[in-house]
């Protein structure tokens, strides 16, 4: 993939995530940027085919104890 | 069986030996703490060696196997253990300056049947920091050299358990595995190591770096040592709420079941995508070992695999960056610049984000499984490229040291890595197996078959 200017990988993240870079910050993130927005991007393409998926476990009830122990 | 010897055997060859009451597990732990003693100057694979109590422990094991109390296969086997692992009355770093100091006063799950199984756990291993990497070039407690090459890192999150088995300064050693940090230091370091499906080992004590994507497994000389490992491991625990009821199969019954007429799946697309030749071509011979057991090789598509790859990684940085958000906050300067920026990009994601990933997840886990009712294992490198010096980031190898792994911590899918050649220069090259949900004994029956039919695991790094 070509190196992408800091201008491009600045408008990425201000189109995508809303964040105003500085050239300092864009070289920090400068290659995890574009796969950020690869994400961002995917997740849009899906959401029409999500329909009623819920979301993938990430809470269970916790069950407490006479003690109130989990 | 002479000491070097001893130094690189397998659990299943020993095992037997020490029930007998030929092979001490005094001796052995000594032999380990030896090695540790000669080789860890080079290699950094532990953060903290244990060995006054891993010799009471050996002491015990021995004198409860003379008193005919014999536990089982891991009963005197001298183990390590990944430093985020919880150790009670041993301090626990998670790799960071964060928990520099931190001395639990419990064991995690992983630990406790560990113990209860009789083994002899000698120390707590490096690893990257806060498990969050594929190098384990740890800028607080050093970075973990590569056995085969000191000048190249050993994979990672778990690279100090990696080093550690391939060198013999641990015959096994606990793991852990968001996206890559069991199966790819494996690979690296010419080792087994196996991620479960999620759920099939508790979770409970071991540090976080994403609660719905983080598993536990082992990290071992040989697939028979895995299945053992794997048999301790495995089974249900309140403690951590994700892992699930249900009954544990006897792993090491499986293992010689003839894979003839397994169908093996061949996903190019995506998996094979950037390889490297050397690879790429050990991969090949690995396929060609396989129908030559009797398995049936085919192609098959897994259109969606580069979505679950940015869905997991999406899904790491958010809950990496909540989980640490105190401390980023109070704390920055305990973070290396690499963290800072890792966790710093979780909070570029949206909550509307992390929840839709987490939709998608469950519909592509659904998705992957359907497919995976067509054959019986997947076959993959485990990684496109091999390692690399620890001086050297190539462009682009962060994200392919990952690539091939992380799409089975995203749909839960069991997954093993086993040595299957070499590269030119010398460096291990692995074989991922993976498996459809709760299917770990098919996993490691394939991998079985294979590394029966080859030398791989049978060569140690120069000594």
């Amino acid at each position: 993939m070509s190196r992408l200017s800091i201008a491009e990988l600045q408008k990425m993240a201000r189109d995508t995530f809303g964040r105003d870079l500085s050239e300092g910050e864009i070289e920090v993130y400068r290659t995890r940027l574009p796969a950020m927005v690869q994400a961002v991007t995917m997740l849009k393409e899906w959401e029409s085919r999500l329909n009623d998926t819920v979301p993938a476990t990430v809470y269970v009830t916790p069950v407490v104890d006479t003690d109130g122990r989990e | 069986m002479v000491v070097s010897d001893l130094a690189f055997a397998t659990i299943s060859e020993v095992a037997p030996r020490i029930e007998a009451g030929e092979i001490s597990p005094v001796a052995l732990t000594e032999i380990a703490l030896d090695r540790i003693t000669q080789r860890d100057k080079q290699l950094n694979a532990y953060i903290t060696v244990m060995a006054d109590t891993a010799r009471r422990a050996s002491e015990r094991a021995a004198a409860a196997i003379k008193a005919g109390r014999y536990l089982g296969p891991l009963h005197g086997i001298p183990v390590a253990v990944k430093d985020l692992f919880a150790t009670n009355g041993v301090r626990t770093t998670f790799g960071s300056p964060l928990f520099a100091d931190w001395v639990p006063d419990y064991d995690a799950a992983a630990v406790e049947r560990l113990n209860a199984a009789g083994a002899i756990v000698l120390g707590k291993t490096n690893l990257h920091e806060l498990a969050y990497g594929t190098t384990s070039a740890n800028l607080h407690y050093g970075a973990v050299r590569n056995p085969w090459n000191h000048e190249c890192h050993p994979g990672g999150s778990s690279g100090g358990s990696g080093a550690a088995v391939a060198d013999g300064l641990a015959m096994a050693a606990l793991g852990s595995d968001t996206g890559a940090s069991i199966r790819q230091p494996a690979a690296c370091c010419g080792i087994v190591g196996l991620k479960p499906t999620f759920g099939r080992v508790s979770k409970f004590g071991a540090l976080s770096l994403s609660w719905s994507m983080d598993h536990v497994g082992p990290m071992t000389r040989s697939v028979e040592d895995a299945a053992l490992m794997l048999q301790v491991l495995a089974g249900h625990d309140a403690r951590d709420p994700t892992c699930v009821r249900r009954a544990t199969p006897d792993y090491r019954e499986s293992l010689t079941k003839t894979i003839r007429g397994c169908k093996l799946g061949v996903a190019r697309q995506f998996f094979f995508e950037d390889c490297d030749p050397e690879v790429e071509a050990a991969v090949e011979k690995a396929l060609q070992v396989l129908r030559d057991l009797g398995a049936i090789i085919v192609d098959v598509e897994l259109p969606d695999m580069w979505v679950c790859h940015r869905m997991g990684s999406l899904i790491i940085a958010v809950e990496g960056a909540a989980y640490h958000a105190n401390a980023l906050r109070e704390r920055p300067e305990k973070f290396s610049d690499e963290m800072l920026t890792s966790f710093g990009l979780g909070n570029f994601y949206t909550g509307v984000q992390y929840v839709q990933a987490q939709r998608l997840r469950r519909h592509l886990t659904v998705e992957t499984q359907k497919r995976f009712e067509s054959f019986d294992a997947l076959i993959t490198p485990t990684f496109s490229v091999p390692t690399t010096r620890i001086s050297d980031d190539p462009p682009g190898h962060a994200l392919l040291r990952s690539r091939n792994t992380l799409p089975f911590n995203f749909t839960s899918l069991p997954a093993i890595s086993i040595p299957c050649g070499f590269t030119a220069d010398g460096l291990p090259i692995g074989l991922q197996i993976a498996g459809n949900a709760f299917d770990e004994a098919g996993v490691l029956q394939i991998a079985y078959a294979y590394e029966q039919a080859t030398t791989w695991h049978h060569q140690h790094p120069p000594q």
